[in-house]
């Protein structure tokens, strides 16, 4: 039996199955990252280009910053 | 000759709803890319800094990572036609307001990205509701051809948007480039709002992320909707996320530098332009298949193909060969899941194909970016090509994957 016009169909109850959460995480992880990715650069490229302008001026006295910020600014495209 | 050719390529253009359709996203594609050309050359003669066209072009792209779903979630729950009316007067107000900007001389880069902003968000909202109002105003029979169309009008837009906006800006400068575009973007209005009402399916209505995740179970009971996604994303991250190899590839590989780049570029844009047409024209659900899994093959191959040559006119080649397959594969993939979906639940599939791909393509793009500066292009490039290329010939075994490639019928098509 269907619907008949202009009444509402009933929500379909979802079950989270493993399965499911699983295709959930494949479709939505990639603009999650790459969204992470981008903010997580801008949050932390002051910092790094900071060292970048110390070490190239004064190369003994330059902060050092961690790796993953310095990898972070330089995989993101906008950076 | 002319007539059979239409006939056959243009069908879903006998559709008058289809038409406005597709004449309100050719105008609002070329306004789009106009738009884009005329705000880098704009922000690079005010600042100087490539940083800021990139950052404007990713304020105009990057809501394509975010706005899908709430508007997905929507096209399913308004009138289609409503939501497009609405993104393009924004659009027409963000672009009258450049010009306004541009004209009297007071416009300033961070207001340039700000309204790109706007338009990316407005776009994000065009895409998705378009290819699920394509669905509702033709057959299913011809939804294909709909689809072909509207692709083929992204990538020629590419072209003609530009086209029209770049002599401009060299003669008149920026506020003439952007009157074009207003003009393009009233021109989509008119159509969209020349169309008929298209009220909504009633149903019960839940939260926006309780709908959104109804939206992927749907996807997820249905085995050939699930694996034309998987595929489809697939087929994003592993050939379709090229655009940061090509840079290094064209440099070091081919000795051929920034102007190689562009070759290689509008190689890919050609092809794509060509295929995305051509695939309109097929006509049976067996040839479709049959289409499928060439263009799935021939899209990694080509991918092999480029990363095998150190010859420019090859790469060019490969690269036509690779973009056609390309799009052909996104155009014939999309077909089939807006084929298989109920109408209640094509606007959450349209924005499941424009977020979980882009994002795919972005992540990858990403990725690759990175990793071609240790290891170079050609590895990649070449990887990614075979991997795609086996999972299409796996794809094929399972009854699932027969069904996909139009060897079996669909028994669960079109069940609620």
């Amino acid at each position: 039996m269907t619907a008949g016009p202009g009444t509402p169909s009933p929500t379909p109850v979802v079950r989270l199955s493993g399965g499911l959460v699983a295709f959930i995480a494949v479709m939505v992880l990639p603009a999650v990252v790459s969204l992470a990715v981008v903010g997580g650069a801008w949050a932390v490229s002051d910092e790094v280009y900071a060292a970048e302008r110390a070490a190239s001026t004064a190369p003994g006295n330059a902060a050092p910053v961690a790796p993953w910020k310095t990898t972070l600014v330089a995989v993101c495209p906008i950076h | 000759m002319f007539r059979n050719l239409s006939t056959r390529f243009g069908v879903a253009l006998q559709y008058p709803e289809f038409r406005r359709l597709w004449m309100a996203n050719a105008s609002a594609q070329a306004a789009s890319w106009g738009l884009i050309v005329t705000r880098g050359w704009l922000i690079y003669r005010e600042s100087g800094s490539s940083l800021y066209v990139a950052l404007a072009t990713f304020a105009a792209m990057g809501p394509m990572l975010i706005v899908p779903p709430i508007i997905g979630v929507l096209a399913d729950r308004i009138d289609r036609r409503r939501i497009l009316s609405i993104a393009y007067a924004v659009d027409i107000a963000q672009s009258a307001t450049l010009m306004l900007l541009a004209f009297t001389g007071v416009i300033e880069v961070w207001m340039v990205v700000a309204l790109s902003l706007v338009n990316g968000v407005s776009r994000a909202t065009q895409l998705p509701t378009s290819q699920a109002l394509a669905a509702t105003l033709v057959p299913n029979d011809r939804l294909l051809n709909a689809l072909s169309l509207n692709a083929s009008t992204q990538h020629g837009s590419r072209l003609i948007g530009p086209g029209i906006v770049t002599p401009l800006l060299a003669i008149a400068g920026a506020p003439a480039a952007f009157l074009v575009s207003v003009v393009l973007y009233v021109i989509a209005l008119y159509q969209a709002r020349s169309l008929a009402p298209q009220p909504p399916v009633a149903r019960a209505r839940a939260g926006f992320v309780t709908d959104f995740v109804q939206g992927l179970a749907y996807v997820y009971e249905r085995p050939v909707l699930r694996l034309m996604l998987l595929v489809l994303v697939c087929h994003c991250g592993l050939t379709m996320a090229f655009e940061s190899l090509l840079p290094s590839f064209a440099h070091n590989q081919l000795r051929a530098g920034d102007q190689g780049f562009g070759a290689l570029m509008m190689g890919v844009g050609g092809g794509a332009l060509i295929a995305s047409l051509m695939v309109g024209g097929l006509q049976t659900p067996r040839g479709r298949g049959t289409a499928l899994i060439v263009a799935g093959i021939v899209s990694g191959l080509g991918q092999v193909l480029l990363a095998l040559t150190s010859s420019l006119v090859v790469a060019i080649a490969a690269a036509a060969i690779m973009g056609g397959a390309q799009a052909a594969f996104m155009t014939m993939g999309q077909a089939v899941t807006q084929s298989i979906a109920v109408d209640e639940y094509r606007g959450r599939i349209a924005s499941i194909n424009a977020f979980s791909l882009g994002g795919m393509m972005a992540t990858m793009n990403l990725f690759n970016g990175s990793l071609a500066e240790q290891f170079g292009a050609q590895p990649l490039l070449l990887i990614n090509g075979v991997v795609f290329t086996l999972i299409v010939l796996v794809t094929i075994v399972p009854l699932t994957g027969r069904q996909m490639y139009g060897r079996r019928p669909i028994l669960e098509a079109r069940a609620a």
